[in-house]
């Protein structure tokens, strides 16, 4: 289950989620709307013990990038290999560089592995074909 | 080849996202396919997404393992094909239109097919051992079945590359 834990910080807030994130319940995103809700314009999102994550996550990811604003950041925390690889689908690295650590994130001292997404985004054509929702409506296996 | 099939259905609830996640792990785990739980998990969480939000009747999720792929099929009771309202996966942050986008990106290939009651939802991913070098992509390697540890500074690359080219045609959607 989801261990929620927002910890005021320093002109920033820390929120720390865990579990598999998605439509399932809502914890998780109430956690960051509370947060939002409290005027936090600076805010850490810990996903360092999140496991899984949908579009349904990344869904409300870009909206608390939006609600923040341009004086504020959102930065996510995270290691997990899925996280990685649905931020990189979704085109997000840019967005959300990878921090490893809280304390990384503050810093703004993106990883490696970040700057390896910002190239990859780069070097890749559009994810996913536009044609794919312009065909026929029926295929089989 | 007989092919192997488990089949689980599931409440219009949203609840059933993640039965039906884990429902999906556990069988592809049992098959000896744990190289394969990412991209199932992403799948299945966006397809049943997709169903409960908007066919919004009992889901069908159905995992059959063939001789050359694994094809995985969530089945809804309403015949309306819901056309997603943007497909603007050029831009980075949109709102909605990523679900069947991570669906694409995992998958070898996808579509949606009619059913007489309504309609099926699909994804194949190519079976590990058969898997060409680009479709191996890190996730895979990095929870492989031989315990090797994850490599987290590959990550990035490899993913991009294994979701690069897709020769398979992808049609309609839900």
């Amino acid at each position: 289950m989801e261990a929620i834990e927002v910890r005021p910080d320093d002109g920033f807030v820390v929120v720390a989620l865990a579990g598999e994130l998605d439509v399932a319940d809502a914890d998780w995103s109430d956690a960051i709307d509370d947060a939002l809700r409290d005027g936090a314009s600076r805010l850490v999102l810990d996903l360092t013990n999140v496991t899984f994550i949908d579009s349904s996550v990344v869904r409300a990811l870009v909206l608390a990038h939006r609600r923040v604003g341009p004086d504020g950041w959102l930065r996510l925390v995270y290691t997990h290999h899925l996280i990685a690889r649905v931020i990189d689908i979704c085109g997000l690295g840019e967005a959300f560089p990878q921090y490893t650590t809280v304390d990384a994130a503050r810093r703004a001292a993106p990883t490696r592995a970040a700057a390896a997404t910002l190239r990859a985004e780069a070097a890749r054509a559009t994810p996913i074909r536009r044609d794919a929702f312009s065909g026929d409506h029926h295929d089989g296996t | 080849m007989t092919a192997r099939e488990r089949s689980l259905r599931l409440p219009a609830e949203l609840m059933s996202v993640r039965e039906g996640r884990r429902f999906a792990r556990d069988v592809v785990v049992e098959w000896g396919l744990r190289r394969l739980v990412d991209e199932v998990q992403l799948g299945v969480s966006e397809l049943i997404t997709n169903a409960v939000r908007h066919a919004q009747t009992d889901v069908e999720l159905c995992l059959r393992l063939l001789d050359d792929r694994l094809s995985v099929e969530v089945r809804d009771f309403e015949p309306t094909l819901h056309r997603p309202a943007e497909t603007r996966a050029a831009d980075p942050l949109a709102t909605s239109g990523r679900g069947l986008q991570i669906v694409a990106a995992v998958s070898r290939d996808w579509g949606v097919r009619g059913l007489t009651n309504g309609k099926a939802v699909w994804f194949a991913l190519d079976l590990p051992d058969l898997a060409s070098p680009d479709a191996d992509v890190y996730p895979l390697v990095a929870r492989g079945t031989d315990g090797a540890a994850g490599h987290p500074s590959d990550e990035a690359d490899g993913a991009a590359e294994g979701s690069a080219d897709r020769s398979m045609p992808a049609r309609a959607v839900n």
